[in-house]
């Protein structure tokens, strides 16, 4: 059960570069306890130099894909 | 054109250049500074001086690029199909200027004392002042993607 959680709160934290760190520290025996506490302290990405950046990135991908597919088309 | 072009290169370098500084060094720095007691040199010699050049060619830099489009400025900003990507990188240029001087600059001069504030005012200054950098780093990524894909292509 342990080695469960602690895999879990490992791939939040790649998935979100604006993971609360705070919450990883307290005690976690519920994992639905501990999402709701996650949900409460999240973080703005911009906070994070790293945030922002693949906020960026991901910014550019998509208005890459709508210029693309929504005007450039037209021409 | 040849002119507009190298004036708006020049002083869209030392826009960025100086945001990227702001956001990737001196935020760091200053906490670091504050802990040791140092901050008043960074924001009184040298913060002061940075945002006088950063602002100010932030304008050069949207002006020159108004004046190199020419023709195509308006039919760039209403993103018509042969002017779409440089006009997504117009339009995001253009809002990074509106951060630079209607959120940045003003929050700026109640953080560093050039306009009076309360304690409380310019702890609100600083968190409005932070995001709206870090915001324009954040749009400077696809402002550069779309200004060099607007000539070169994708």
């Amino acid at each position: 059960m342990r080695r469960c959680c602690l895999r879990s709160r490992d791939i939040l934290k790649i998935l979100a570069p604006a993971y609360p760190t705070k919450s990883v520290n307290n005690s976690l025996n519920d994992f639905a306890e501990q999402f709701q506490m996650e949900e409460r302290t999240m973080k703005n990405p911009l906070d994070s130099l790293w945030g922002t950046v693949i906020a960026g990135l991901v910014l550019t991908v998509v208005l890459y894909v709508f210029a693309n597919n929504f005007l450039l088309i037209a021409g | 054109m040849g002119i507009f072009r190298w004036v708006h290169f020049m002083a869209g370098i030392m826009w960025i250049g100086l945001l990227y500084y702001f956001n990737f060094v001196q935020v760091a720095a200053l906490k670091n500074a504050a802990a040791d007691g140092t901050a008043a040199g960074i924001t009184k010699h040298v913060a002061p001086r940075a945002l006088l050049f950063f602002r100010w060619s932030a304008v050069v830099t949207w002006v020159a690029g108004a004046a190199l489009l020419g023709p195509r400025f308006v039919p760039a900003f209403t993103l018509q199909p042969d002017a779409a990507l440089i006009g997504i990188g117009a339009w995001l240029g253009t809002i990074m200027l509106f951060n630079v001087w209607v959120l940045i600059w003003p929050n700026q001069k109640k953080i560093l004392g050039m306009t009076p504030a309360s304690d409380d005012e310019k702890s609100k200054a600083r968190r409005v002042a932070f995001l709206a950098s870090r915001t324009n780093t954040m749009l400077s990524i696809p402002m550069l993607f779309f200004m060099g894909a607007g000539v070169h292509g994708f």
